[in-house]
C-alpha cells in the first residue's frame, strides 16, 4: 500500500531518510559496502558475547551497578524525606493505584453483569420448571430490570 | 537551474503568495523539527537503550504516519489481580464452548498475540469462534516482588482459569502458552490439570541447556541473579532490554534502513512501528519468579529433568495427559527448536503433535506466513479438540460477550 500524501513538514525529512535507505542498500555500491561492514561487525559482537572476559567483565559491572544504584536511590529519597516532599517511588506508586483501580472497577462490572445475568436464568428456569409442573402456558418475554436498564 | 519556489515546495502564484506559502513551510518545518527534537530529547532523558523512542517520532514525522492502537481487537477486563488483568475477547459468533486462555511471558507485553487488525491471532481465533482470553501480567510494582512460582501456578493462574471457566460458561479450557509463558503453562498443567482440556505451547523453553547465548549468559560463573534481585526487587526493564540489545545489537539500528527505504509504504511502516513500539516495551519481571527461573531453569536445568520444585509439589511433565500442540518456530533464537523439541517426550499425553514452522520468534504472532501457514493448523487442532457451542436462548447474549 502506498501513499505519497507525506505532509509538507516530513516532505524533507522523507527524502533525507529515502536518501539514506538508500545509500545503505545492498543494491547500490556504497550498500554493498555497508551490508560487509555490518556482516563484520555482527560476527565481531557474536565473538565478543560469548568471550569468557566479557562475560566475566559485564557480570561483575552488573552486580556493581545494581548496588551503587540502589545506594543512590536510597540517598535521594533520604533527601526528599529530609525536605517533606514526596519522593518520585511514592508518586509513581500512587499513579500505579489509580490505574489499578481503574482495572479493577472495570473488572468489578463486568462481574457483577455476570451474577445479573445467572441470576436472571436461574430466575427464568425456576420460573419455566413452576409453569411445567402448574401445566400453565409462559408468559409472553417482557423486558428485565436489566434489560430496560441497558436499553 | 530550479526556482527557489519549486526547490521547496512552494507553490506557484503572485510574489506575495509565493512568500507566504515560504512562510507556512517553513514555520510547519520548524514546528515539527521542534516537536520532534523535543520528543529525541525526551527519549534520551529515559535514557532508553533501545532505539525506537529516539527514532518513532523521526519515522512517525517523515511517514505522516502514527502509532496504531493497542490491542485492537474489542476486548474488556473480566478480573484482576494486583498488576495483572484478565482480558477476555469475545468472539463475534462463538461456535466452540472450550474457551482458550493465552498466557504470555513476563518480559514483553501480551499484546504481539493482538498485533493489528488482520495481523492479530487473537482476532483470528475469535472469528474462527472461540472464546478467547488473555492474561495481561501488567507492570510488576512492590505487591508482584515477592510472588513465588508457587503463588504464581497455585493462586493466580488457578484463579485466572477459574474466571475463564465461569464467565465462558465451560467446564474446560485450552490453555494457551508462549514463550516463558509455555514454561509456566507445562508447570501449571503439571500441578493443577483439573479444568484443562488442550495445552498448546508456542515457542517455549523446555530443555534450557540448548538456549544458545542466554543459557550461555545466565550461567552462575557470569551472572549474579541474586545480587540482581536483592538490588532491583523487580528485574528493570533495562536489564531485560540489554540482554536482547547484546544478542544483535547491530541489526537493532540497522533494521531501521528498511524503513527509511520504504518510508511512503504506510502498511509497512505501520507494520514496524508497532513491531518495534512492542520490542521495547518490556515490562519489569516480578523479582522471585525470576529468581527461580533463572536458577531452575536456566542455570541448574530441573525443569526437563522433572525436578523443578514449586512449593511442596515438583513439576513432573509426566503427569500432563490432555492433548498437547508443541509450536516451533525453525528461526527462533530466543527459544532455539532443540529447547522445545523434547517435550513430547517429557509429557504422558497420547495425543501429542509437534508442528514447525520457518518462522521466526514472534513471527508464529506476527508475520505475514502466520494467517496464511500457523493459524489455520494452530485452530484446526484446537477446534477438533474443543466442546462444541450449543447456543441457550436464554445466555446467548452472554456466551457471545454481547450486552444484552
Amino acid at each position: 500500500m502506498k501513499d505519497d500524501a507525506v505532509p509538507a513538514s516530513g516532505g524533507y525529512l522523507a527524502r533525507g531518510l529515502l536518501w539514506l535507505g538508500r545509500v545503505t542498500s545492498p543494491e547500490t555500491e556504497s550498500g554493498k559496502r555497508f551490508t560487509q561492514a555490518e556482516k563484520r561487525l555482527t560476527e565481531l559482537f557474536a565473538r565478543l558475547a560469548e568471550h569468557p572476559r566479557w562475560l566475566r567483565v559485564t557480570g561483575e559491572l552488573l552486580r556493581q551497578g545494581s548496588l551503587l544504584r540502589i545506594r543512590r536511590h536510597g540517598a535521594i529519597e533520604a533527601i526528599l524525606r529530609a525536605l517533606r516532599l514526596p519522593p518520585v517511588s511514592e508518586v509513581d506508586g500512587l499513579r500505579e493505584q489509580l490505574r489499578r483501580m481503574n482495572d479493577q472497577i472495570e473488572a468489578l462490572s463486568s462481574q457483577l453483569e455476570l451474577i445479573v445475568e445467572l441470576l436472571e436464568k436461574q430466575a427464568r428456569d425456576l420460573h419455566n420448571d413452576e409453569c411445567a409442573a402448574r401445566d400453565v402456558p409462559d408468559p409472553p418475554p417482557s423486558a428485565t430490570p436489566v434489560d430496560a436498564g441497558k436499553g | 537551474m530550479p526556482s527557489f519556489s519549486s526547490r521547496f515546495g512552494v507553490p506557484g502564484g503572485d510574489a506575495t503568495s509565493r512568500w507566504h506559502g515560504l512562510g507556512s513551510t517553513l514555520r510547519t518545518t520548524l514546528g515539527t523539527s521542534g516537536s520532534v527534537a523535543r520528543e529525541v530529547a525526551s527519549a534520551l532523558r529515559d535514557g532508553s537503550i533501545n532505539p525506537y523512542p529516539y527514532l518513532r517520532p523521526i519515522i512517525e514525522h517523515a511517514s505522516g504516519i502514527s502509532e496504531p492502537p493497542i490491542s485492537p481487537t474489542p476486548h474488556h477486563v473480566v478480573w484482576t489481580r494486583g498488576a495483572l488483568r484478565l482480558l477476555r475477547y469475545p468472539s463475534p459468533k462463538r461456535r466452540y464452548r472450550t474457551p482458550i486462555l493465552f498466557v504470555y511471558s513476563m518480559i514483553n507485553r501480551w499484546y504481539i498475540l493482538d498485533f493489528l487488525p488482520g495481523k492479530s491471532l487473537i482476532e483470528y481465533l475469535t472469528r474462527a469462534g472461540f472464546d478467547v482470553y488473555a492474561i495481561d501480567w501488567g507492570l510488576a510494582g512492590a505487591a508482584e516482588q515477592h510472588m513465588t512460582w508457587a503463588d504464581l501456578l497455585g493462586t493466580t493462574l488457578r484463579q485466572a482459569v477459574r474466571w475463564t471457566l465461569r464467565v465462558s460458561g465451560a467446564d474446560s479450557l485450552s490453555l494457551y502458552g508462549y514463550c516463558m509463558g509455555g514454561t509456566v503453562s507445562l508447570a501449571y498443567a503439571s500441578l493443577v490439570p483439573q479444568g484443562l482440556r488442550n495445552v498448546v505451547v508456542q515457542a517455549t523453553p523446555v530443555d534450557f541447556s540448548q538456549g544458545g547465548v542466554y543459557t550461555l549468559w545466565t550461567q552462575e560463573q557470569h551472572f549474579n541473579v541474586d545480587s540482581l534481585v536483592d538490588a532491583y526487587g523487580n528485574v528493570p526493564t533495562q536489564v531485560l532490554e540489554s540482554g536482547f540489545f547484546a544478542a544483535a545489537p547491530v541489526q537493532r539500528f540497522t533494521r531501521w534502513l528498511d524503513v527509511c527505504r520504504r518510508i511512503h509504504d504506510r502498511e509497512f511502516v505501520t507494520t514496524f512501528l508497532a513491531m518495534e513500539r512492542w520490542g521495547a516495551d518490556s515490562v519489569p519481571f516480578p523479582g522471585e519468579v525470576y529468581r527461580k527461573y533463572i536458577k531452575d531453569c536456566y542455570q541448574h536445568n530441573l525443569f526437563c529433568q522433572n525436578r523443578m520444585e514449586v512449593g511442596t509439589d515438583v513439576v513432573d511433565l509426566g503427569r500432563i495427559r490432555c492433548p498437547l500442540l508443541n509450536l516451533i518456530a525453525e528461526h527462533d533464537t530466543i527459544a532455539p527448536p532443540p529447547m522445545s523439541e523434547p517435550l513430547p517426550r517429557l509429557v504422558g499425553s497420547r495425543d501429542c503433535q509437534t508442528l514447525r514452522f520457518p518462522v521466526g520468534h514472534i513471527g508464529l504472532s506476527a508475520s505475514s506466513k502466520a494467517p496464511k501457514q500457523v493459524w489455520p493448523q494452530v485452530a484446526a487442532w484446537l477446534a477438533e479438540r474443543a466442546a462444541p457451542y450449543t447456543s441457550e436462548p436464554d445466555a446467548s447474549a452472554a456466551d457471545t460477550g454481547q450486552s444484552p
